[in-house]
């Protein structure tokens, strides 16, 4: 029961069409207090009141975080792949105008933020925004961090910080490329788990347009993963909501990946937009602060 | 000679090993509105060993057959625990604040074949209510108006009835909430915006001792129709995406530190679980001041907001 409980907060908004960007106000997220935080979950909260039809924020969301000098992330992931929905129903409101969705991401170990580092969100809208008919529409997103203050100013020098990778799957892709679900950094990561999710982005305008929910799935997709040194993760091909069950979506894996390694992806159905495989890993390694 | 068995392997034991299940309960009918002391005698300790208290439960029934759904959400009752004079709590707070269930937060049936619809509440205790030979639980209950029909209220303390010495460190739990209902703007103009403060006599650590918080609830309500009653019931992003995600809330302890400074409600009390699990100690005299920034809701008259700090204390 070190330190004292927080919760920082900032907000950020998109406006215009696919492939803006907008950074969360960073003075937010400061202690009013020089201390270091110990932060052990990264909360976000999207919200589309403008579109004029449903949607699930989430999921055309990309998020790219660092940490101070370090990257949380390869580039920008959407939202939605960086944790399990266990309470799926409880944390979405599909319903136009008030698209709202939850992410509430348990960071696999707590992070130690020291005085002067700051933990910098950015988030994009992804191309799958130009399936909505109002691609200028708003986005609210505020991204909490939880964690508490060290207010004795006593830290470890080394803390253990994130590193999330995703794979969408392009239309009529069969694998994913040598650049996806990759280690890029020169350190080993603990990969912990992965989390799949296949998401529906129907095109038809009289459903009420774009719907990205992960919940509406092909029941017929299998998938082969293999890490890229040849040690399969399943041996033969699976159905892909047996390797990710629909009620957490995580495949628990506790696996180390050198520098440059990473998981090679096989599917053996073509994707399409409405039944859209989303794969990510979430690892960590230890960094000097 | 037969040895005793040493009491310290006991307390090795896991819970269920250490002695017999047994559950105290007691019930009231309560009008709306209206408070109710329950029947102290079947809360006490009637036998000749301590009772371990893990789990209090609440259930709430309504009595007019008529009247389909119970918003247990909304916290169907407040409670006052007091243990000989002992109170558990600084001021009585909600049932629903002291529950953690995930999904849709309660458990509930509609009404059926004539019975009225219920709904349950539990609080599991972090640390185990010692109740001696001779001790006695003091409940009262007050109706929270949620239903405009007396409730048959019922409280029931399940635990174990220990078969050996219990343990030298005792506990209590302490709780300290703040519940205010308020006229909102209801023009749906994102300007009008109503603000709910507490003082620092509601969430306050009044007991003396240094409180050990388990975890900070957090709720949101609003006054909607229901055919020609009036009733009260919790916001949730799956109910009210938009009201519930700009209600911002600001948490100050008395030593100056913000726990929270404008976070959106969902993001502090998880919409699955609504609590702050946020482990830490809470001074004696210390308190928390919450700042509730509500945003206008179309077609809204009144809306309430309910916080308690959970925990407990040595004793």
């Amino acid at each position: 029961m070190r330190g004292i409980p927080i919760e920082l907060s900032a907000n950020a908004t998109l406006t215009g069409a696919v492939g803006s960007m907008a950074v969360a106000d960073l003075g937010q997220m400061q202690m009013n207090h020089r201390a270091p935080i110990e932060v052990t979950e990264i909360r976000f909260t999207l919200n589309s009141p403008d579109v004029g039809i449903v949607i699930d924020p989430r999921g055309i969301v990309g998020v790219q975080m660092d940490m101070g000098p370090y990257r949380m992330t390869a580039g920008f992931v959407p939202t939605w792949m960086l944790a399990p929905q266990y309470n799926y129903a409880n944390q979405l409101m599909l319903n136009n105008p008030n698209n709202t969705g939850f992410v509430r991401w348990i960071l696999p170990q707590p992070m130690v933020l020291p005085v002067g580092y700051i933990l910098r969100p950015q988030f994009v809208k992804l191309p799958e925004w130009a399936n909505v008919p109002t691609p200028t529409g708003t986005v609210n997103i505020t991204t909490s961090l939880v964690g508490r203050a060290l207010i004795n100013g006593k830290y470890p020098r080394k803390t253990r910080v994130p590193y999330v990778s995703a794979w969408v799957a392009p239309d009529n892709a069969l694998s994913n490329s040598e650049i996806d679900l990759r280690n890029d950094l020169d350190t080993t990561i603990r990969v912990h788990r992965m989390i799949g999710r296949m998401s529906d982005t129907t095109q038809d305008q009289n459903k009420g347009g774009t719907i990205a929910n992960g919940h509406t799935a092909s029941a017929i997709q299998r998938v082969l993963i293999k890490t890229s040194y040849g040690y399969n993760i399943t041996p033969s091909p699976t159905l892909f909501k047996l390797l990710f069950p629909s009620q957490n979506e995580i495949l628990p894996l506790e696996m180390d990946l050198g520098p440059g390694e990473g998981f090679a992806v096989k599917l053996d159905t073509a994707p399409a937009y409405a039944a859209r495989p989303h794969i990510s890993f979430i690892a960590s390694r230890e960094e000097s602060i | 000679m037969p040895v005793a068995r040493p009491a310290i392997l006991n307390k090795l034991k896991p819970p269920e090993d250490r002695g017999v299940p047994i559950t105290l309960a007691a019930e009231a009918i309560v009008a709306p509105g209206e408070f109710s002391t329950l029947n102290t005698d079947a809360l006490r300790n009637n036998t000749a060993s301590p009772i371990e208290i893990r789990e209090i439960r609440f259930g709430g029934f309504l009595t007019d057959p008529n009247l389909v759904l119970l918003p247990l959400g909304a916290g169907f009752a407040d409670v006052d625990l007091k243990i000989d004079g002992v109170k558990l709590m600084n001021n009585p707070v909600s049932v629903a604040l002291l529950d953690r269930t995930e999904g849709n937060g309660w458990y509930y049936s509609t009404a059926v074949g004539g019975v009225g619809a219920m709904a349950i509440s539990r609080y599991k205790l972090a640390r185990p209510i010692i109740l001696m030979p001779g001790q006695g639980i003091e409940p009262s209950l007050y109706h929270r108006s949620v239903a405009p029909s007396p409730l048959a209220l019922r409280v029931a303390f399940a635990g174990r009835a220990l078969s050996s010495p219990p343990p030298e460190r005792r506990w209590l739990p302490y709780i300290a909430s703040f519940q205010k209902t308020v006229t909102i703007d209801g023009s749906g103009t994102a300007a009008n915006v109503t603000i709910v403060t507490s003082t620092e006599k509601d969430l306050l650590n009044a007991s003396g001792k240094t409180v050990r918080v388990e975890r900070i609830a957090g709720r949101l309500y609003r006054f909607v129709a229901s055919g020609s009653n009036t009733i009260l019931q919790e916001a949730r992003i799956s109910a009210d995406g938009d009201f519930f995600a700009n209600t911002k809330v600001r948490l100050t302890d008395s030593r100056g530190f913000n726990y929270a400074f404008d976070t959106p409600m969902p993001s502090i009390f998880d919409p699955a679980r609504r609590n702050w699990e946020c482990p830490n100690n809470m001074p004696p005299n210390s308190y928390i001041i919450s700042e509730t920034t509500i945003p206008s809701l179309a077609g809204a008259t009144s809306a309430q907001v309910a916080y308690a700090i959970v925990g407990y204390r040595e004793i």
